[in-house]
């Protein structure tokens, strides 16, 4: 039987019977729909996750010190530059840059906007790749303590849209209080990570944020390691400075007996939120951040996925079902075919060939409703929508395979027929 | 004459549950290649089985069945096939015609199986439509046709891929006398066209229209006599 001859054959047997193809269509349809939205929609978070988490960097170690530690402000500063300049002396650490945010807002004449103001390094520049000032200049040595501000692209398109805002003076409004600021500088866009925009800041010398703040500044350090080899040899060192310069607060804490120290990843991460009275510090890897996540993504996918093809397997069932019913119904004609000549082969195939058309038009009808409906999602949760070419090839794939695997038992039935009994049938 | 089928002491047993029946007791019989034979006899005496054996669609429990010399026993399930589809025609006395098909779709049928290219399908189903009268009525379906149209339609089929051997199963049983009559006739033609022609039959009046008769009794041949002449 040539090729063509199959599918006419196929496609005229299922054009008999519309609505039971068509229902049996639609369960592959669905399990491959789940299939394609499952993986489409789990690389789409995943990958919002992974620029979240991977956005300062694979070498990046984050060090949180809070501020129970801290003593005054002058303390604070004094802290700061000393721990800044301890732990950038640690093995394999090439950066240390020291970090605070605080919420407050900025204001010019009329124009009023709610921000976070970001107490930063020169150093701050060299964390990110493609980010310089568009206009003026980033913070400087010599601007410690300075009233001056660097504007996050969104900041400077809000509150001067006509105007060049470098040598402008806002007013920044902080703990209570209104401080003039000299805008000296205007940063590139940096885009968004998710629903997070990165242009909404406002960059100050952190020492004049911790100026106006006082003391119980939360402050975070992040630290680069040589390079991604040795994150883990870093952190350890990283974190032997902190325990010497912390040894009185640190024998205190360790005393209660949920303190959490000196553990690294996701634990001392959760750990540090729960018990962030007791433990002056925190250390972070982001690479075992972004390990933990993906591992967990990684049992996600495989759960869903699962979940999933079963869906699709039901689907198989139901084509083999109908497959067998069809297989009886048209016993007498088997039997005719055979008469005038069909070989076992021919009728396996035919019966092959109409399983096939049903799951291959589930497996592509399925790839569009799961990438719409993975689209959907995407808009939904606010994260990217991924199209990967592998799921769209595993899931007609996959289907082209149910189409085989369960409709080779009835066409094989079909075809050991025997062409006497089978003309006999009723 | 040579013969085009010889059957050598065949038995053909169905399997009855535990048991099973004995259908041919041990048949001899030869068709000779150009002949015109009617197989007689009462109902259950083993016509349709014989005929199912000389037309390769069983095989026999015991003895020889060998079409142009070839021993079918020798012979894979394909094969068999392939000569069924090639050599042989049948016609049945329910017609056995696909619903959905038209009347040229259901006599292109076995050029399907013969992988005849679809192009050329159309004009020698028209031509064998044409041959047993039905040309009006190519693109009827089966049930927009009277029951001797559509048997002369499975005609059309049997004759599409100009067999050597025309196997009849009671072509007249579910058709009113007159136009059993009128297909009895058409075999005649046919194989006064040179055709081997096989008609089962329990009716008298068709048997004596081949040259023919070979009377089955209980699985076994009871008389053989010449007919036409």
């Amino acid at each position: 039987m040539r090729a063509g001859d199959l599918l006419r054959t196929a496609l005229a047997a299922l054009a008999l019977h519309r609505l039971r193809a068509a229902l049996s269509v639609l369960g592959i349809v669905i399990g491959v729909a789940a299939v394609v939205a499952t993986i489409s929609l789990v690389s789409g978070a995943t990958a919002q996750m992974k620029a979240r988490i991977a956005g300062l960097g694979i070498r990046t170690i984050t060090i949180n010190v809070f501020p129970t530690a801290i003593q005054s402000a002058a303390a604070a500063r004094t802290l700061t530059q000393e721990l800044t300049d301890r732990l950038a002396a640690a093995e394999h650490v090439s950066l240390v840059v020291p970090i605070a945010q605080s919420r407050g807002s900025v204001s010019l004449g009329t124009q009023s906007r709610d921000l976070s103001l970001l107490g930063v390094t020169p150093d701050y520049l060299h964390l990110f790749d493609k980010f310089y000032p568009l206009a003026g200049r980033f913070i400087h040595e010599l601007d410690a303590g300075q009233k001056i501000a660097v504007l996050g692209a969104n900041v400077a398109r809000d509150l001067f849209p006509l105007d060049d805002p470098v040598g402008q003076v806002l007013t920044v409004e902080l703990a209570g209080q209104k401080v003039p600021f000299r805008v000296v500088g205007v940063m590139v866009a940096r885009g968004t990570i998710g629903n997070q925009t990165l242009d909404d800041y406002v960059y100050v010398p952190l020492s004049t944020l911790q100026g106006l703040t006082g003391s119980r500044q939360f402050t975070t350090y992040i630290a680069q390691a040589v390079d991604a080899e040795s994150v883990e040899k870093a952190a350890a060192a990283i974190e032997g400075v902190l325990a010497a310069t912390f040894a009185a607060v640190t024998a205190q804490a360790q005393a209660t007996p949920t303190a959490v120290f000196g553990q690294r990843g996701t634990a001392a991460f959760f750990a540090a939120g729960r018990t962030s009275r007791l433990s002056p510090y925190s250390v972070t890897v982001q690479k075992a951040v972004i390990e933990t996540y993906e591992e967990s993504v990684r049992t996600m996918t495989l759960i869903l996925g699962s979940v999933a093809a079963i869906s699709l397997l039901v689907g198989g069932i139901g084509i083999m079902n109908i497959m067998l019913v069809s297989v009886v119904e048209r016993t007498r004609e088997i039997g005719i075919r055979m008469a005038v000549g069909a070989r076992r082969r021919d009728i396996r195939n035919q019966f092959l060939a109409e399983a096939l058309v049903i799951c291959l038009l589930g497996g592509l009808l399925g790839l569009g409703v799961g990438w719409l409906s993975a689209w959907l999602g995407s808009l939904f949760g606010r994260w990217p929508f991924v199209i990967r070419g592998y799921p769209a090839l595993v899931a007609v794939g996959f289907s082209a395979l149910v189409g085989l695997g369960f409709g080779l038992y009835p066409a094989v039935r079909a075809s050991r027929l025997d062409p006497v009994e089978a003309l006999r049938y009723e | 004459m040579n013969p085009l089928v010889e059957l050598r002491k065949v038995v053909k047993d169905y399997p009855m549950g535990a048991t099973s029946f004995r259908a041919l007791r041990g048949v001899d019989l030869a068709v000779g290649e150009g002949e015109f034979l009617a197989i007689t006899g009462p109902s259950g005496s083993g016509k349709s089985t014989l005929l199912h054996l000389m037309g390769a669609l069983h095989r026999p429990t015991q003895g020889q069945v060998l079409f142009e010399g070839q021993d079918l026993a020798e012979l894979s399930v394909d094969e068999l096939a392939r000569l069924r589809n090639a050599k042989i025609g049948f016609v049945f006395q329910q017609f056995h015609l696909l619903a959905r098909l038209t009347a040229w779709e259901n006599v292109a049928l076995p050029m399907v199986y013969a992988r005849v290219h679809p192009a050329a399908r159309r004009e020698r189903a028209l031509a064998a439509l044409a041959r047993v009268g039905l040309s009006a009525f190519a693109h009827h379906r089966p049930n927009q046709l009277s029951g001797g149209q559509q048997q002369r339609v499975a005609i059309a089929r049997a004759l599409v891929n100009n067999p050597k051997l025309l196997l009849a199963d009671e072509p007249t049983g579910n058709l009113d006398t007159r136009t059993g009559q009128e297909i009895v006739e058409l075999f005649v033609s046919l194989h006064g066209e040179g055709r081997t022609v096989v008609i089962v039959s329990h009716e008298p009046e068709i048997a004596a229209r081949a040259e023919r008769i070979v009377i089955l009794r209980d699985g076994l041949v009871q008389e053989e006599r010449r007919a036409r002449g």
